[in-house]
């Protein structure tokens, strides 16, 4: 068990260490939030990795699993953009420069990472 | 709808509705903390608190244990929770000076009092007081 567990700490770190040098790359993240971007994608994989997935248990469904990680990724991609889009409407002002584009991302990610943990509560198919 | 899916269709209608009114005190507060470029990540940031809060710390629609033991620990450790985010968020400020308050203003503001939030509700959850 404790090598799994070590196993899961690895796969949380890689993916965080993908998503940022992607988003890097992206230009979506600047250096000087980078250390803010680095804490919040690993928190955004230790979520549904530990507690949405069930990992490292023995039986957990992690092919069904990946699939609604996918969707919560792609919500999150949905909502940056469309937030992105409606903002001026909002508050007034201009998205053109946006430094946050990667924080805002994964904050959407979370938002659904943690309404998906809720609701596994009382929906099994989740 | 059962009394257990409106309760859940209400818990997630109070998700967003206090998230969004969180991020509207701050823009009331002022304008500049939920200017463009950080609205969208202050209103999503404050959705997941209140998500987090609803769902998993308070435990709404869930099939869990109900009745006045409960109902009242959980009001005890939620008070808890924000009388500790609300000294955390005083002594940081305090602690972190005009300088600095002033350098990162937009953020410290209008994300500070959510992430000593989480920590506060995590650890009252964690010592069996909600």
């Amino acid at each position: 068990m404790t090598g799994r567990k070590i196993l899961v700490l690895v796969a949380v770190a890689v993916l965080a260490a993908v998503s940022v040098v992607v988003l890097w790359a992206l230009g979506w993240t600047q250096r000087g939030t980078l250390g803010l971007d680095i804490v919040l994608w690993l928190i955004s994989w230790f979520l549904p990795i530990a507690v949405y997935w069930g990992l490292p248990a023995e039986k957990a469904p992690v092919g069904r699993k990946v699939g609604w990680t996918v969707l919560i990724i792609v919500l999150g991609l949905v909502f940056t953009y469309l937030f992105r889009y409606v903002t001026p409407g909002i508050v007034g002002g201009s998205v053109d420069e946006y430094p946050l584009m990667s924080l805002t991302f994964v904050a959407w990610t979370l938002v659904f990472i943690m309404l998906f943990i809720w609701l596994k509560g009382f929906i099994r198919a989740l | 709808m059962t009394s257990t899916t409106t309760e859940r269709v209400l818990a997630f209608l109070l998700m967003i509705a206090t998230g969004v009114a969180a991020t509207w005190v701050f823009h009331w507060v002022s304008p500049d903390l939920t200017g463009a470029p950080l609205f969208s990540a202050v209103l999503a940031y404050w959705i997941l608190f209140f998500v987090f809060f609803y769902g998993p710390f308070l435990g709404l629609g869930s099939e869990g244990a109900r009745g006045p033991e409960v109902t009242l620990r959980k009001a005890v450790g939620s008070a808890v929770a924000f009388l500790g985010t609300a000294i955390s968020v005083a002594l940081s400020m305090t602690l972190t000076g005009d300088g600095a308050l002033a350098t990162n203003q937009e953020m410290v503001l209008s994300l500070l009092p959510l992430h000593w939030g989480f920590v506060w509700l995590v650890l009252v959850q964690h010592l069996g007081l909600a």
